[in-house]
C-alpha cells in the first residue's frame, strides 16, 4: 500500500516529463534569461533538437526553458516546432555553405529573428 | 554382461566400417562425380527462382546507387525565384546592422495585428509579412522582396515619432509599400542577369559564384540609399492605392492626410530632405489623388 502511494506521488513531481522540440528559425539565441536582451549562451541552428523542461514557476509563457547538449537556457516559444521543419539550410546545403557565414553574422541573424515582428510565425 | 558385449561388438563393427571408408583411396572418376554439376542443376535453380532473387537484389542495389547520386546532386541546387528572397533580404539586413540600427529595445507597438486586419479588409487574405523597426531616419520606410506570398517591411521609429503617426496611418503607409513591392520595381532593379541565370540551377559541375549574390546586395544599397523610385513608378503606385482605397473613403482620407504630413516634413526638416530621392514628391502624389477624386 505504501509502495503504491509512493508510485502515485512520484507522478506529481515538480519536474514533469520533458518534451523534444526542433528549432524552426535559421539562427536562434539560447539565452540566460527569458528576455530579448538576454546574454547569449549559444547560437542554435534550424533543425537542432532541444528538450523543453517545464518549470513550475514559469516567468513568461512566451519563453521555454530548454536543454541542448550540455547547455540549458531560454528560447522564445515561437522558434520551436514539434516536428522537424524543412530548413532552408537542409534543402540547399551546398548553396548555404558557399556563403561561409561568419559567427558574428550568425549572431546578428539570431538577433534579427528576435527583433523582427511577424504576423504568423511559421 | 551380455549388454556390455553387445556394445563392444557394435563399436568394433563401426570402427571397421569407418576404416573401410577412410582407408580407401578414391579414383579420379569418382572424384569428378562428386563435384556438383551446376549445368545439370540449373533448371532446378531456375525453378527455385534463385536467379530472379539475384536479379531483384541487383536492381535494388542499382536503384539505391541512383537515389544516392540524385540526393547528392540535389544538394547542389540553388533556390528558385520563389525561395531566394528571404535569404537575400535578411542577409542584407544583417550585413547592414550598424547602418540600419534595428537591434534596440522597443515596446510592442501593435502594428502587426492592425496591419494584418487592414490587409484583410482590403481583400488581401493570408498574407505573411514581417516588420522590422529601425532606430534611424536613414531609411524611413521600405518593402524588401521576400519569398512568395511573403513581405518584409522596414519602418523608421524616428520617422513615425516625428510625424506622430497613428496605427491607421502606419497601416496605410505599409499598404502603399506592399503595393509597391507587388509591382516588382525594386526586385527588377536589383536582379542582375547573372543572378537570374543562377536561380534554380545546379552547380555540381562547378563552383557557385557568390559574387553574383553580393552584387545584388550592392544594388540594394544603390536603390535604398540613393536611387529610389521614378516619378512614373510613384504615379502608378499612387493610382493603384487610390483605386483600392476607393471603396473605403475613410482610409483614402487617411492616405491623403499622411501624404500632407510627409510633404510638410520634407519641406521643414533637413534630415528628411533626401526622402524625395527615394519617393518622389508627396506633393505630386497629392495632386494626382485630387485629380482622381475630381474624376469621381
Amino acid at each position: 500500500m505504501i509502495k503504491v502511494l509512493m508510485i502515485l506521488l512520484s507522478l506529481f513531481t515538480y519536474e514533469t516529463k520533458a518534451d523534444d522540440f526542433f528549432i524552426k528559425k535559421n539562427f536562434v539565441i539560447l539565452g540566460q534569461n527569458p528576455v530579448p536582451s538576454t546574454n547569449p549562451i549559444s547560437i542554435l541552428s534550424c533543425g537542432n533538437k532541444v528538450t523543453v523542461i517545464p518549470r513550475k514557476n514559469q516567468i513568461s509563457k512566451k519563453w521555454s526553458f530548454v536543454r541542448v547538449g550540455s547547455f540549458e537556457g531560454y528560447i522564445k516559444e515561437q522558434f520551436l516546432a514539434k516536428k522537424k521543419p524543412q530548413c532552408f539550410e537542409d534543402r540547399f546545403p551546398k548553396f548555404h555553405n558557399s556563403f561561409r557565414i561568419k559567427l558574428s553574422e550568425m549572431y546578428y541573424w539570431a538577433r534579427l529573428n528576435h527583433q523582427i515582428l511577424e504576423n504568423s510565425p511559421e | 554382461m551380455i549388454g556390455f558385449l553387445k556394445k563392444i561388438s557394435l563399436l568394433t563393427v563401426f570402427l571397421f566400417s569407418s576404416i573401410e571408408v577412410f582407408g580407401q583411396e578414391k579414383t579420379l572418376d569418382e572424384k569428378k562425380a562428386e563435384l556438383l554439376d551446376f549445368q545439370s542443376i540449373r533448371n532446378i535453380l531456375k525453378n527455385d527462382s534463385l536467379e530472379k532473387i539475384v536479379e531483384k537484389k541487383r536492381k535494388a542495389l542499382a536503384n539505391t546507387v541512383v537515389k544516392k547520386e540524385k540526393k547528392i546532386e540535389k544538394s547542389f541546387l540553388v533556390p528558385t525565384e520563389d525561395e531566394i528572397w528571404n535569404f537575400i533580404s535578411e542577409y542584407w539586413i544583417v550585413l547592414n546592422a550598424q547602418k540600419l540600427k534595428w537591434d534596440f529595445k522597443k515596446p510592442h507597438y501593435g502594428v502587426v495585428s492592425h496591419f494584418e486586419a487592414f490587409l484583410e479588409k482590403m481583400g488581401f487574405l493570408e498574407k505573411k509579412f514581417k516588420i522590422l523597426i529601425l532606430d534611424t531616419s536613414l531609411v524611413t520606410h521600405f518593402s524588401l522582396p521576400a519569398n512568395k506570398n511573403h513581405s518584409l517591411f522596414l519602418l523608421s521609429l524616428p520617422f513615425m515619432r516625428t510625424l506622430d503617426l497613428t496605427k491607421q496611418e502606419i497601416s496605410v503607409l505599409l499598404f502603399e509599400d506592399f503595393i509597391r513591392l507587388n509591382k516588382g520595381y525594386f526586385r527588377d532593379f536589383v536582379s542582375l542577369k547573372e543572378f537570374k541565370a543562377l536561380l534554380g540551377s545546379n552547380f555540381k559541375k562547378g563552383k557557385l559564384k557568390t559574387e553574383s549574390f553580393f552584387k545584388v546586395h550592392k544594388r540594394f544599397d544603390q536603390f535604398i540609399f540613393n536611387k529610389g523610385f521614378s516619378f512614373q513608378q510613384q504615379f502608378l503606385v499612387t493610382k493603384e492605392v487610390a483605386r483600392l482605397l476607393k471603396g473605403h473613403p475613410e482610409y483614402l482620407s487617411v492616405y491623403m492626410n499622411l501624404l500632407k504630413k510627409i510633404d510638410y516634413l520634407i519641406k521643414t526638416r533637413k534630415e528628411y530632405k533626401s526622402y524625395v530621392n527615394i519617393y518622389p514628391s508627396p506633393e505630386l502624389q497629392l495632386n494626382w489623388l485630387k485629380s482622381e477624386n475630381s474624376k469621381i
